[in-house]
C-alpha cells in the first residue's frame, strides 16, 4: 500500500499539462480526408455494389425476370461450391505455412500437460523449448493470467516456461496484424528472435 | 459528450447520412487525434490513424449498440489501431537493431519548448515512451485523459482488477526510470 500511494503522489505532483493537450491541426482537412478515405475504400472493396442490393427496384427487377434471378442462384450455387472446395483443400493443407497463426482464443485453451504439437504445427516453429507443455500457467494467479492476455512483461517470465513465453509472445505481437505485412520467409526468423530474447525487448 | 446527442447522431450515422458522421467526426476528432498522437508521437502517423479511426468507425457504426459511451468506443477503435502500429513498428525496428531511429520525441521538440517542460516532466514523458504498447495505452487513458478505470476497462476490454495491475506495473516501470535517471 505504502509503494501504491507513494507512486500515486508522484504522479499528483507532475499531472500532465491541460494546455499542452494536442489538437487536430486543421480540422476541415481532417473531416475532408476522413470521407475521401471512406469513398476510396467503398470503391476499392465494391461496396457500391451490394448496396443496390438494399435497392427495391433492383430486386423487382430480379424477381420480375425469372432469367435473372435463375442466373443468380446459378451463380449463388456455383460460388458456393467452390467456395466449400477451397475450404476443404485449406483444411487439408499440411501445416506448415509460417502464416497461419495460433490465435489468442486458441492460447487460452492450452491446458497443463495438454498436447499441444498441433497448435505448434500451425506455428512452423520447431525449437525444442517450445515443444514443453505448459506447466505453471493454470497455476499462475488470475491477475497474471490477465495479464498474460495482453501482453508480455517481464515480471511474468518467472511464471512461465519458454513454450509458455512463445505461445503468450504470439499473441502479444498479434501476428494476424503481420501477416499481410511481413513475408514468410521473413516472419520465422522475426519469431525466432523473439523467442531468443524472451520478448523483453517488446 | 451529451447521450442523446451521441444517440441522435449515431441512428443518422446508421441511416447512412454522411452529414451526420461528419457532425460525429468534427465532435471527437481532437479526442481521437490527441489519444492517438500520445501513443505513437509521431505527428504525421497520429493523422493518419486517427482518420483510419473514423473510417472504421463509419463501417462499424452499425455493429455498435450503444451499450458503451461513444467515446468508448472510439476510444478503444483508436487504442487498437495504435497498438497495432507501435508493434509493427517496434517489431520493424527490432529486427533491424536500429533502435536509433526511434529517437525519443522529446529530443526533437523545439528549444522553447523543452525549456518550457520541467526536467521530471521530461523524464516522465521519456519513462513512458519506454513502457510496452499495452500498457502505454493504461497508462496514457489514465493519466492524460484521466478516465476512470471502468471506462478504460471498457476500452481495452479487459477486467478492472487485470488493468489496475498493469497501471501499477506501468508506474512501476516509470518510477524505476525516474530514478535511475535522475
Amino acid at each position: 500500500m505504502k509503494e501504491a500511494e507513494r507512486l500515486r503522489t508522484l504522479f499528483r505532483q507532475f499531472p500532465p499539462r491541460q494546455d499542452a493537450t494536442p489538437r487536430v491541426p486543421d480540422p476541415a482537412r481532417f473531416v475532408s480526408g476522413v470521407n475521401e478515405r471512406i469513398d476510396s475504400r467503398r470503391a476499392r472493396d465494391g461496396r457500391g455494389i451490394l448496396a443496390a442490393f438494399g435497392d427495391r427496384d433492383a430486386w423487382q427487377l430480379i424477381v420480375q425476370r425469372p432469367a435473372v434471378l435463375l442466373s443468380g442462384l446459378t451463380a449463388v450455387i456455383v460460388l458456393a461450391l467452390a467456395g466449400g472446395f477451397i475450404l476443404n483443400m485449406l483444411e487439408s493443407a499440411p501445416a506448415s505455412d509460417a502464416r497461419t497463426i495460433l490465435a489468442a482464443d486458441d492460447l487460452l485453451g492450452l491446458e497443463v500437460d495438454m498436447p499441444d504439437a498441433d497448435y505448434l504445427g500451425e506455428l512452423s516453429i520447431t525449437r525444442p523449448s517450445v515443444l514443453d507443455p505448459l506447466p505453471g500457467l493454470d497455476d499462475a494467479a488470475p491477475a497474471t493470467l490477465t495479464l498474460l492476455e495482453e501482453e508480455i512483461d517481464a515480471d511474468l517470465l518467472e511464471y512461465l516456461t519458454a513454450s509458455g513465453m512463445l505461445s503468450a509472445g504470439f499473441d502479444y505481437v498479434s501476428p494476424y496484424d503481420l501477416v499481410d505485412d511481413i513475408p514468410a520467409n521473413e516472419f520465422e526468423p522475426i519469431l525466432a528472435s523473439l523467442e531468443l530474447n524472451r520478448f523483453t525487448h517488446l | 459528450m451529451h447521450a442523446s446527442f451521441d444517440a441522435d447522431i449515431l441512428d443518422a450515422c446508421r441511416r447512412g447520412d454522411r452529414a451526420a458522421f461528419n457532425q460525429l467526426v468534427r465532435t471527437y476528432q481532437d479526442l481521437v487525434y490527441r489519444t492517438v498522437l500520445r501513443l505513437v508521437r509521431d505527428p504525421d502517423d497520429a493523422w493518419d490513424i486517427a482518420q483510419d479511426v473514423f473510417v472504421r468507425a463509419f463501417e462499424k457504426v452499425g455493429d455498435f449498440r450503444g451499450e458503451s459511451q461513444v467515446s468508448t468506443w472510439l476510444y478503444r477503435i483508436a487504442v487498437n489501431l495504435s497498438l497495432n502500429h507501435l508493434r509493427r513498428s517496434r517489431l520493424r525496428t527490432y529486427l533491424r537493431l536500429d533502435e536509433a531511429q526511434h529517437a525519443l520525441p522529446s529530443d526533437t521538440r523545439p528549444p522553447s519548448e523543452e525549456l518550457e517542460r520541467s526536467e521530471m516532466q521530461q523524464l516522465i514523458d521519456r519513462a513512458i515512451e519506454t513502457l510496452p504498447p499495452k500498457q502505454k495505452a493504461v497508462f496514457t487513458l489514465r493519466y492524460h485523459e484521466e478516465l476512470p478505470y471502468e471506462q478504460i476497462a471498457a476500452v481495452l476490454r479487459t477486467s478492472v482488477g487485470g488493468l489496475k495491475a498493469n497501471y501499477h506495473h506501468a508506474l512501476k516501470k516509470i518510477e524505476i526510470y525516474v530514478r535511475t535517471h535522475m
